[in-house]
């Protein structure tokens, strides 16, 4: 009964919390909050990153890790592509069909070898960090940019890895299954111009 | 009871909260403090510095010790060398430096321990040159780059023991290699920058 009391207390402490204004929103801080929002706010980005950690969660070790520790290299070449202004055809495009076929994989739980899964993980790493590239020479801090969108893509991926930990349970592989087929439509409706 | 006048105290110091301030007033103690946090706060120095505590956490004992003794020295000496003469803008470097580090802490590639106390060193040259208070007075700077040199050695001394923590267990020692692909990543973006602008400028 005392740990409630305390527990509301605290709970009703933190709802009166005053802003704590330490920093304004330009240079490093504005670079690295916008940097973090972009594939955030896009939510072709946050569906096929998402599906990247359910996939790596089907597939396994050592899938499940080597899948968040290389995209970010790739999609750091792709990047580059983007900020040296090489044209990729049809990025947005791209991004769409990745959220597609990644949520068809996770629906379907395929399981092919793993230097396919990294090579269609890496094809659409390259357009996903092209469409997030072209943004960095005109973000106020390109470190903190980049860092900002490298950080928020390897969370997303986090967050799919761990909610693909349910597959160990049988109602949650079909709730995992169920998720890659929402990401699938969701791919469509952005191909159609829906969404 | 004890502990029940401990949850009561507790609850009444979070009713009394007063504003936070984000940096010191006090004259003297600022500069100082001013320089702890100057690696912190730019982002080529506080992932280089990162990186490469993430990468000496994966070693053993032996080599850690003497990479950060190394690094000790290297900065000491390129702090005095900032103070006496002037620092020098190495921007352009340690991007590429930061991708290095990260690369290796993502893949552990098996290196000779020589390595790591050379590339501490050079974090340290680059980082300490890189760490001029330009437009402070004389007695300024002489507290600022105390300060600064204090953050970049905690900063990398915690980055290694958090790294040597989690190389330990297996999950958190994948974390440290995404973490490292995180900077490699970074930097490789921000080096195809400096490039892009090269190629832009040649065309």
């Amino acid at each position: 009964m005392k740990q409630k009391y305390s527990l509301a207390a605290a709970f009703l402490l933190l709802l009166i919390a005053g802003t704590a204004s330490a920093h304004d929103g330009t240079g490093t801080v504005g670079g690295f909050t916008s940097g973090f929002m972009h594939p955030v706010l896009g939510w072709d980005h946050v569906v096929a990153m998402v599906a990247v950690g359910l996939w790596g969660a089907f597939l396994g070790r050592p899938a499940i890790w080597i899948l968040p520790v290389v995209f970010p290299l790739v999609m750091a070449f792709g990047g580059a592509l983007g900020v040296a202004g090489v044209a990729l055809p049809a990025v947005e495009t791209g991004i769409a069909v990745s959220a597609v076929v990644l949520g068809i994989m996770v629906a379907l739980a395929a399981k092919p070898p793993i230097w396919i899964a990294a090579v269609i993980v890496g094809v659409f790493a390259i357009f996903h960090g092209h469409a997030h590239g072209t943004e960095l020479p005109t973000a106020a801090n390109p470190f903190a940019y980049a860092l900002g969108f490298v950080i928020a893509t390897g969370l997303l991926h986090i967050c799919g890895i761990a909610f693909g930990q349910l597959i160990k349970w049988p109602a949650g592989r079909v709730a995992v299954r169920t998720v890659g087929g929402l990401i699938a439509l969701a791919g469509v409706a952005f191909l159609a111009g829906y969404a | 009871m004890t502990s029940g006048i401990h949850r009561a105290l507790a609850l009444a110091l979070l009713v009394l909260p007063a504003s936070a301030q984000a940096h010191s007033p006090i004259e003297g103690i600022g500069d100082f403090y001013n320089g702890v946090l100057h690696p912190l706060i730019v982002p080529e120095h506080v992932l280089t510095l990162l990186a490469s505590g993430l990468l000496l956490g994966q070693q053993r004992t032996s080599v850690v010790r003497t990479s950060l003794w190394t690094f000790l020295v290297v900065i000491v000496a390129g702090l005095a060398q900032v103070a006496l003469n002037r620092g020098y803008s190495v921007e352009a470097y340690l991007p590429a430096l930061a991708a290095i580090i990260g690369l290796l802490v993502t893949f552990r590639l098996k290196l000779p321990g020589a390595i790591f106390p050379v590339l501490l060193a050079l974090v340290g040259l680059l980082v300490s040159t890189d760490s001029d208070p330009e437009g402070l007075a004389r007695s300024a700077r002489l507290a600022f780059l105390p300060g600064a040199g204090l953050g970049m050695l905690v900063t990398v001394l915690y980055a290694s023991a958090l790294s040597h923590f989690c190389m330990r267990r297996e999950w958190p020692s994948i974390g440290v290699r995404i973490a490292g692909s995180w900077v490699a990543a970074s930097a490789m973006l921000v080096l195809s920058l400096s490039f892009a602008g090269v190629f832009t400028a040649a065309g």
